[in-house]
């Protein structure tokens, strides 16, 4: 598994509890949605990860 | 965009040792909205080509699933690529894969550092892409054949790839019944895209919206992909209920 995911990239939105929302699947991630300060990465941008495989995970702490 | 300051965050990534990348998002409804989430913790896999391919919850992802869409997957993300292959780059972001090809045959020929590698990927990336077009053409998914092959197929070179997907989206242009599936899927996709449901009379009247959909465009592609658009409301209902 960690072989695999080392090919996916690792990337991990901070965000606060939000209601449930639609489901996307099968549908194109919209490009226009913007991130910033990437961190433990030399990414600047999600465009750095085009043609790769994204593994994205949202969760708050507290 | 987060309810925790950036300090605390990354105070929580050092405290947990935390080493994947991260990243904070300006339009938190938009990102959720994107990959589907109900919750937390959610994620989701995001292709090669850039499509939502799976979203749920981190455990329940399966080595099979990041197998399966690790084909036609760049082996090495463009940040790591030498700055002399700059022009295949722009045009892999720009998602011109057809056109980055033609750069990595010309760079490959100079010599170009990782010139071959980055072609094979790049080779390998398109042909994936195209497979996956013509499986999803075969299920009746037109909605995604004409999303994503329209884009695709000016960046191909003449040959039976090229006529293979044309002839797809003539089909799905002048066929009666892809046409009828094709106008259910953009249907649910618009009542979906109306927002979040954040109460539980919203979900109330998009299972009922939903439910005539499903039963208008009965037998297509379209009535399976609301049938789920359906349990995925009656979910949030549930949630909503226990909250």
């Amino acid at each position: 598994m960690k072989q695999l995911l080392s090919f996916a990239v690792g990337l991990v939105a901070w965000l606060v509890i939000s209601a449930p929302s639609p489901a996307q699947v099968g549908t194109p991630f919209p490009r226009d949605l913007e991130f910033k300060d990437f961190a433990q990465t030399p990414a600047q941008s999600l465009e750095d990860f085009s043609g790769r495989l994204i593994l994205v995970e949202a969760f708050a702490f507290w | 965009m987060t309810g925790e300051s950036k300090s605390e965050t990354e105070a929580w990534i050092e405290d947990k040792g935390a080493e994947y990348a991260y990243t904070y998002a300006a339009n938190m409804d938009g990102f959720m909205r994107a990959i589907d989430a109900g919750g937390y913790p959610s994620s989701a896999l995001i292709d090669a080509s850039g499509m939502v391919v799976w979203s749920g919850h981190p455990s329940s992802l399966t080595n099979q699933l990041i197998e399966e869409h690790l084909v036609g997957a760049l082996r090495k993300p463009l940040f790591e690529w030498p700055k002399s292959a700059a022009k295949i780059a722009k045009s892999v972001r720009s998602g011109d894969l057809g056109g980055a090809i033609r750069e990595a045959k010309a760079y490959a020929e100079k010599g170009g550092e990782l010139g071959a590698e980055l072609l094979a990927d790049l080779q390998a990336s398109l042909t994936s892409r195209l497979e996956f077009l013509n499986q999803r053409f075969e299920a009746g998914d037109f909605f995604t054949v004409l999303e994503r092959g329209e884009s695709l197929l000016p960046t191909l070179e003449e040959g039976e790839p090229r006529a293979r997907l044309q002839k797809h989206l003539e089909h799905i242009a002048t066929d009666t019944a892809a046409q009828n599936c094709l106008e259910g899927q953009r249907a649910w996709r618009k009542l979906v895209g109306k927002g979040p449901l954040r109460k539980v009379k919203d979900c109330d009247k998009r299972i009922e919206d939903l439910k005539k959909l499903s039963e208008k465009y009965t037998g297509t592609f379209a009535a399976e992909e609301i049938e789920r658009q359906i349990g995925l409301a009656r979910a949030t209902k549930t949630k909503l209920l226990e909250r």
